[in-house]
């Protein structure tokens, strides 16, 4: 019955609009206050949210964070853009091709997928819009390879799946790179379909010599020697995740300061930016786990994995199931929040049904990426919206076919999971 | 009732300025640490014997805690602000009004129990186990702290609200809706 209540009460809340971290600090008070006095509720705020914002693994939380700040502040993510666009921009749609591969690069460097739906803005739509590409396809690209930083190591959303779920963060972020891959590939093919059923779409851009396009190629060394710093050395095991994303976040404020873009001013609005989106994140952290504490007295989740196992129904009829709630609640929510919110309570399903729990994280983080940019609350679309001045609905519509074939790229990554796990197995 | 919550106000703003000034100072020395612990072990072999501790101990909760209160200031926690979009500025004001109400209790409760724990360490010495040998209080103090600062936050926003809503002049902006910010109305 407390259960109820306190459910009820949490859903109550979200909708008011009440921060999601007070939501849980409210509703697991209340819950703990209910279930065993003042006692239990002091036993647990006194010491939870120490030790869990004390976690060192969390650590990589704010370093990915702070090394996508310096990243932006560095400037080099607009190269990346003119450097694709200089080899693919010649091909039909290439330039929204090259927003893909420029998104790809992006992400290789940095965890954050608004900060690059935002830095792609500014640079590619100006671009398209200006050779003549419809608005609608324009915005369309820009925000669905947004959502790559996501999924292509360093990844912010990877990194808190792994603590949570307790898998080896490094697995989890080498088994992002096959999917980041082919999201990339489909998000090309997408803009390639489009623009054969309507080549008015997206008008031919001007050669360039080979002179230009090799030129264009300096930007890509930092961005390789990033990428080796933090992915490299987790790959071949020399450093923790942990250690990686401290050499990352260093790795880009030197690239910064090599560029000369480090001023008291950038600085100082980096590291503000980066404490702000970490305290968030870590807000959300230390509430679930009160909230944590709460589900684990009254036995919920493994009254509803004994519910759940003795279903006589296909475990891949559960995974789809669970994979179009991640869906349905994507459209809704903080993808962040949604992870920390529902992976304590999903993933003793998973391991009861027998699927592997680094597959499982990579998978809800594709699905995650469609809920980024499907409306009411698809943020990569408001990003897009925000920098560009275009119509939201422009940018939604402009989405779609995107999400179809994301879809499809999904299906693909579910039913075989050597794609995903491959990579990892190869791992020191 | 006009004056002395602004003056309150920009009390609790210098204070929140300077606690999130040092939130950023341990950042940038959360990173430092991490790259010379890591550099020192594989060039010297000699890696930071206390860098685990301080992270763990005062970097991490530091940066957290001194930030929270700030984060919340600049609207930064997110919230499903979907009803938001669909009802009208005064229901807004209520909406927000409730949920700083609610949320100021909760906070308050949790800054006072930790505050008395954290009393009760200075008044019996404890010592933590670890290699520094650190006085307990010096990492439980960031709570009270953390959430003192959340505590007054959430209840000069309900007071804010609650004031706009009685007497209709705006005493306290409402959060910006996502997506919204920086557009131009």
């Amino acid at each position: 019955m407390i259960v109820v209540f306190i459910t009820i009460l949490l859903f109550g809340l979200l909708t008011i609009g009440m921060p999601v971290a007070f939501t849980l600090a409210a509703t697991g008070s209340l819950g703990l206050f209910l279930l065993g006095g003042f006692d239990t509720l002091a036993g647990v705020v006194s010491t939870a949210p120490l030790s869990t914002a004390g976690t060192y693994e969390l650590i990589s939380v704010p370093m990915f964070i702070l090394m996508a700040e310096f990243v932006i502040v560095s400037g080099v993510a607009d190269d990346l853009f003119k450097a694709a666009a200089a080899w693919v921009g010649r091909v039909p749609g290439g330039l929204a091709m090259a927003t893909a591969i420029a998104g790809a690069g992006f992400g290789a460097i940095s965890g954050s997928s608004t900060a690059a739906a935002a830095t792609l803005s500014s640079t590619t739509i100006p671009a398209m819009l200006k050779q003549g590409y419809e608005g609608k396809l324009a915005g369309g690209v820009v925000a669905i390879s947004g959502t790559l930083a996501m999924l292509i190591p360093p990844s912010i959303a990877l990194v808190l799946y792994g603590i949570i779920a307790d898998v080896s963060i490094g697995q989890l972020l080498v088994g992002g790179v096959i999917p980041g891959i082919l999201v990339t590939l489909t998000i090309m093919a997408t803009v390639w379909v489009l623009v054969a059923l309507d080549p008015s779409r997206a008008p031919r851009g001007r050669a360039f010599t080979m002179r230009e396009k090799f030129a264009s190629l300096k930007v890509v060394g930092p961005m390789v020697l990033l990428f080796i710093a933090v992915t490299g050395v987790i790959y071949s095991g020399i450093a923790t995740p942990t250690e990686a994303s401290g050499i990352g976040a260093f790795g880009a404020f030197l690239l910064a300061i090599k560029e000369g873009k480090i001023d008291r001013k950038t600085l100082s609005k980096a590291l503000m930016n980066a404490i702000h989106a970490s305290c968030m994140i870590l807000m959300i952290i230390v509430c679930a786990k009160i909230f944590g504490y709460f589900l684990t007295l009254t036995q919920v989740t493994q009254s509803l994995v004994n519910w759940v196992g003795h279903l006589d129904m296909s475990k891949w009829v559960i995974i789809a199931i669970i994979l179009v709630g991640y869906i349905v609640l994507g459209c809704l929510m903080d993808q962040v929040a949604i992870l920390i919110l529902t992976v304590p309570i999903v993933l003793p399903l998973i391991k009861t049904l027998g699927f592997d729990p680094v597959w499982f994280g990579v998978i809800i983080i594709v699905t995650a990426e469609i809920g980024l940019v499907t409306p009411p609350v698809g943020l990569n679309v408001f990003v897009v919206s925000r920098y560009t001045k275009m119509p939201l609905q422009e940018i939604f519509a402009g989405v779609w076919p995107h999400v179809y074939a994301h879809l499809m790229l999904l299906s693909v990554l579910v039913a075989f999971p050597e794609i995903i796990l491959w990579l990892p197995s190869k791992m020191d | 009732m006009d004056t002395p919550y602004k003056a309150l106000t920009r009390t609790i703003d210098a204070i929140d300025n300077g606690a999130v000034f040092i939130a950023c100072v341990m950042l940038f020395g959360l990173m430092i640490l991490v790259v010379a612990d890591v550099a020192l072990r594989y060039l010297f072999n000699a890696p930071v014997a206390w860098s685990y501790e301080v992270i763990s101990r005062i970097l991490m909760p530091g940066l957290f805690f001194l930030a929270v209160a700030h984060t919340q200031r600049a609207h930064g926690h997110v919230a499903v602000d979907i009803l938001h979009n669909y009802v009208s500025d005064h229901t807004r004001y209520i909406l927000e009004a409730t949920s700083s109400v609610l949320i100021t209790p909760v906070f308050g409760y949790i800054a006072w129990i930790t505050a008395l724990d954290t009393l009760q360490q200075m008044q019996t010495g404890a010592i933590l186990s670890d290699g520094l040998e650190l006085p307990a209080w010096s990492t439980t103090f960031l709570m009270p702290i953390g959430f003192g600062l959340l505590t007054i936050r959430s209840f000069l926003n309900a007071l804010g609200y609650l004031s706009t809503l009685a007497s209709g002049h705006s005493l306290i902006a409402l959060p910006p809706i996502s997506g919204t910010e920086e557009q131009p109305k």
